[in-house]
């Protein structure tokens, strides 16, 4: 395979409802009304040459290379910034153009360094377009005023910024503005002293979030990747997907491959890809530039095994870590029964992986012990659309946002946890749609550059459903409601309207609870319902409570109650949390649920797989991940396999989950990383990076991409065959030739699979689930016509408070989140040079807060709850309201969990992370000392 | 090795799973409590729960309690898993 290079038509495709017929260089040509002549002539094949054109961008035409000539019209239009016209006759290459061309070349010319190493090592386009537009030699020479004595910028880790080779042709400028959002770039004096600058300062003090969209966009050298100045240009390219989070943006993994051929190829850089449904070439800092954990010295490459975990490990082959962990397993079901093992999988992995787990723990273990790490964060998602729509995925594309009028986004912080489709969210906010943020903390979408929220409805931590369903009360009761697809599309019609419209629900009944102004809420409420196309789009913070089920189903109300739902630009969409989540889910990785969502106790949806698979699967649900830990201690689970994900990390009250990981006679952990679970582990087995698997992940839109390797596995197996190999090894059979024919047994057993192939995705790109016969190619928009359960249904979503309240004792109400440089527990992120961002986990106040307890920015702070204590740095910030305070989870040194109590959604026991009442205080000098460190309740150092 | 903490964690998430029902009618309550257990919940914790009840744990949530009783026989694994208010 070569480097794979996108065609550049120059300017955007256009979507008209006509065409146009004009003539280019002879040729007749058809294109939608509104196409740039540039873009016109680059689909025929005909290359107009240009610098500040590029198709990502809107045209500028300040370069003026790509000058043609108009039958019938006056001068040397520049073809980006014209419009075909039917009948127009255009000529690219007149010897007039061609002068005019060769001028205006040699001018940037007479600026840019003529030992330019970008030219040299084909970053820069400079030299190879000047030899197009037939520039030999610079007539003006480098004796007059130039700017290449400028000191280059370098203190971002990934990329530099070299002024020398800038143009000025503003791409990085536009691309910052137009791509992604940010404004941090502006083009500073005129004319000849122009220049580019992150505000006056310098890349890493600027506004800049480091996405690489400039440094993409620049056609010369002066934005550079640094492993590009350090390593040379990739040689090879391989289209795969992210392994951050639940956007999935498609990538172009570019690499050098080693002379040698038994040493793993080097990634020189990840480029978006243009083609990516998903994110269409943009990408943030974590996709683009976090990928040097795959190949971190931390990295565990052997198989190891260990008696005790208090002994050291000790390296040993595959098969005798196999064998370890399948006598185990044997043994202890043996002696304790055939419930007493389990297996978690992670959301990290591939669909094929996580297939191949639940499998073997149905078919080899004989159980339904089996969850993933979505319990955690989205199981009450897959619960509460489930039971009012009839699928638990969201209803959309991320393209419908560009149809939405209103965003109604709640719990969610998408600048920072999903930056490609906070791009996209603020691209629409900027043509002139509205946001609505129903969010305790201000987040960036409250307010940033060209956003400015309608309104911000700062909701107590705990209060959601009382503040849906005074949403929804506010339309009943004003008559904003769609009673005809009510009462067309949906069923429970006439009781949940009378339960709505119960007075308790008013906002100002509710003000007191959520502490939301009544007249906001109307207002807001009213805003939803009266535009033509109002989104839902939410994040942890709607699920991460004890009524995270209920207050999903209470946004599907909403939706319902509007006929927001069925069509482009409305709906209610999860914003995924990892890359994962949402395949995890469909591939029946949940202890009641068979893959695609079907409940063991169907005889019908056991029958298939049993037929299949040869052996009887269980019809009552298995444990869940807490309920393993409660099991465990109470005895009657005894062997866990852990894939992918660190629980002793992410789980709420660490204190619990190590006791109960501790109780444990086996626990098996593959992974990249020594991570905190494999603590408590005897059998440790290495896993594959993103960069070594074949494979298939679903993003939050149910777009299934594919993953495919950059190099095989670093560590001797593919991660599924491992698992097959432990299934064999326990006595039931298991094995694939590939992960392809993994997909292929998803797709025949799995109706929402059906049309899903390897061979399907690698000729479509990627597919959005579900595929089937009706729907070939995917569907972008679900229940158009009629919902997956038929009628939707209206739930009544009675408001029940939590019982984890503020008291004197703890007064404050913590709450979690993510920050854009950090990924969940940060075993990737914090292994990459985004620590440069988010060095440690801070402690969010509100001055009023912090005042009253001395506290000041950067004070070392204890926080703690009911089950334990943290010391951790305060930051006083306007962000928070008072009352509430908030930090993240990225660094087991603060431990973030260690404070978390066990309270969790009623229906699916995610846990209640952004709900714990705590203290706070100046730390005390001996505390200080501890920084990071841990105190369970009950006093020990952890 | 004690069962302390399967016992707190099922009277803890039967409370929690009655008190979202407890604005329903009585039966219409129990009805709710009793399917979403049996659809969701691991027989060893069925068992814990139904062990509560049989020995009077006074702490239990009387909807609760009142849901466990109508559960057929563990050995009808069968049982019907739908829930009234949806799934
Ligand atoms: S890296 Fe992204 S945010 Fe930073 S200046 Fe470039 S385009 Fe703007
Ligand atoms: S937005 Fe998400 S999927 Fe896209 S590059 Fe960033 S982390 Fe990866
Ligand atoms: S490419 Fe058209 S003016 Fe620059």
């Amino acid at each position: 395979m070569t480097l794979i290079i996108e065609p550049d038509y120059g300017t955007p495709a256009v979507k008209a409802d006509h065409d146009v017929t004009v003539t280019i260089d002879g040729r007749e040509l058809t294109v939608p009304v509104g196409t740039s002549v540039m873009r016109a002539a680059a689909e025929a094949g005909i290359a107009i040459p240009k610098l500040c054109a590029t198709d990502s961008l809107k045209a500028f035409g300040s370069c003026r290379l790509c000058l043609v000539e108009v039958d019938g019209a006056k001068g040397t239009p520049a073809s980006c910034t014209t419009p075909c016209s039917d009948g127009m006759v255009v000529h690219t290459k007149t010897g007039h153009v061609r002068d005019l061309r060769r001028g205006v070349m040699e001018l940037y010319l007479s600026d840019h360094p003529s030992d330019c190493a970008g030219c040299e090592r084909g970053s820069c386009e400079m030299q190879a377009l000047a030899a197009t537009v037939g520039v030999a030699e610079v007539r003006y020479g480098l004796d007059g005023a130039t700017h290449l004595g400028e000191v280059s910028d370098r203190s971002n880790p990934y990329f530099a910024y070299d002024p020398a080779a800038c143009i000025v042709c503003s791409r990085c400028v536009r691309a910052c503005d137009e791509i992604q959002g940010t404004f941090a770039l502006t083009v500073e004096g005129r004319g000849f002293d122009s220049r580019i600058t992150p505000g006056g300062t310098s890349f890493l003090d600027s506004e800049c979030v480091s996405c690489g969209a400039c440094v993409q966009a620049c056609p010369t050298d002066a934005l550079t990747e640094k492993s590009v100045i350090a390593l040379g240009m990739p040689t090879r390219s391989v289209e795969t997907t992210c392994a951050y989070c639940g956007v999935g943006c498609s990538f172009k993994a570019e690499v050098q491959d080693s002379p040698d051929p038994s040493e793993p190829p080097t990634v020189v850089r990840m480029m978006p890809l243009k083609a990516g449904g998903a994110n269409e070439g943009h990408s943030c800092v974590k996709g683009r530039f976090a990928f040097g954990y795959a190949s971190h010295p931390d990295r565990q490459m052997h198989p190891m095994v260990r008696e005790s975990i208090e002994d050291p490990w000790r390296v040993v082959s595959w098969e005798e870590a196999i064998e370890t962990a399948a006598r185990g397993f044997r043994r202890l079901q043996e002696e304790h029964g055939v419930g007493a093992i389990g297996g978690i999988s992670s959301s990290r992995c591939t669909n094929e992986e996580v297939y191949v787990v639940q499998k073997m723990v149905r078919a080899a273990f004989r159980n339904n012990n089996i969850d993933t790490c979505a319990r955690v964060c989205h199981s009450p998602t897959g619960y509460g659309l489930n039971q009012t729509f009839g699928t638990s995925a969201g209803t959309q594309d991320f393209a419908s946002v560009e149809q939405a009028d209103v965003i109604l986004l709640i719990g969610a912080n998408p600048t920072d946890a999903h930056p490609v489709f906070a791009s996209r969210m603020k691209r629409r906010l900027r043509e002139g749609a509205q946001v609505i943020v129903a969010d305790p903390r201000r987040i960036d979408l409250v307010r940033s550059p060209h956003v400015e929220a309608a309104f911000h409805l700062a909701v107590r931590p705990g209060t959601n459903v009382a503040f849906i369903n005074a949403m929804a009360h506010v339309i009943v009761s004003e008559g904003l409601h769609d009673e005809a697809f009510m009462r067309d599309r949906c069923e429970d019609v006439d009781a949940y309207l009378a339960f709505i419209a119960r007075p308790e629900h008013s906002p100002e009944a509710v003000e007191e609870i959520t502490g939301i102004p009544a007249a906001d809420l109307r207002a807001a409420a009213r805003l939803y319902a009266t535009v033509p196309n109002a989104a839902i789009y939410y994040g942890l913070g709607v699920t991460e409570h004890s009524q995270g089920s209920t207050m999903v189903m209470g946004m599907a109300n909403l939706a319902m109650v509007t006929g927001n739902i069925g069509r482009e630009g409305v709906g209610v969409n999860p914003l995924r949390g990892q890359n994962n989540v949402q395949g995890s889910c469909d591939m029946g990785s949940f202890p009641h649920e068979l893959p695609g969502y079907r409940h063991v106790s169907r005889p019908e949806v056991r029958s298939i797989y049993e037929k299949l698979w040869g052996v009887p699967i269980q019809p009552e649900p298995g444990l869940r991940i807490p309920n393993m830990f409660d099991s465990a201690l109470g005895g009657s689970f005894r062997g866990l396999y852990v894939q992918g994900e660190d629980i002793a990390q992410s789980d709420p009250n660490t204190q619990h989950v190590e006791a109960a990981l501790r109780s444990m006679d086996l626990v098996v952990v593959q992974d990249l990383f020594l991570n905190e679970t494999a603590r408590f582990a005897h059998v440790f087995l290495p896993g594959t990076s993103f960069l070594e698997k074949d494979g298939t992940f679903t993003n939050a839109e149910r777009r299934i991409n594919r993953v495919r390797p950059v190099m095989p596995s670093r560590v001797g197996k593919d991660e599924w065959e491992v698992t097959c190999d432990i299934a064999t090894a326990m006595g039931y059979p298991m094995s694939y030739a590939s992960a392809a024919e993994i997909m292929d047994e998803i797709a025949a057993t799995t109706p929402t699979f059906a049309g899903v192939s390897f061979a399907g995705l690698d000729a479509e790109g990627s597919m959005q689930w579900p595929v089937t016969e009706a729907a070939p190619h995917g569907t972008p928009t679900m229940h158009v016509g009629q919902f997956v359960r038929g009628k939707g249904r209206l739930m009544e979503t009675v408001y029940v408070p939590t019982t984890e309240t503020t008291n004197r004792r703890y007064p404050l109400v913590l709450t979690t989140g993510r920050i854009l440089s950090q990924y969940n527990v940060g075993a990737q992120t914090r292994r990459t040079d985004n620590s440069t961002w988010h060095p440690e986990d801070v402690l969010e106040i509100h001055p009023a807060d912090a005042h009253v307890r001395g506290i000041s920015t950067g004070d070392i702070v204890s926080l703690s709850s009911r089950v334990g204590t943290t010391t951790l740095r305060a930051v006083v910030s306007e962000r928070m309201p008072a009352g509430v305070v908030y930090t993240t989870f990225h660094h087991p040194m603060t431990g973030a969990n260690v404070v978390t109590t066990e309270n969790s959604d009623w229906a699916t026991n995610c846990p209640e992370y952004k709900v714990t009442a705590v203290q706070v205080a100046v730390a005390n000098s001996a505390d200080a000392e501890h920084l990071g460190e841990v105190v369970m309740a009950g006093g020990a150092l952890a | 090795m004690s069962d302390a903490a399967l016992h707190d964690a099922v009277v803890r998430m039967g409370a929690d799973i009655a008190r979202q029902f407890a604005h329903r009618d009585h039966d219409q309550a129990v009805e709710e409590v009793s399917a979403h257990i049996l659809k969701f919940w691991d027989p060893r914790m069925r068992a814990e729960l139904r062990r509560c009840v049989t020995e009077g744990d006074d702490d239990l949530d009387p909807i609760l309690a009142e849901a466990v009783r109508t559960w057929p026989d563990e050995e009808d694994t069968q049982a019907d898993r739908h829930e009234p208010s949806g799934g």
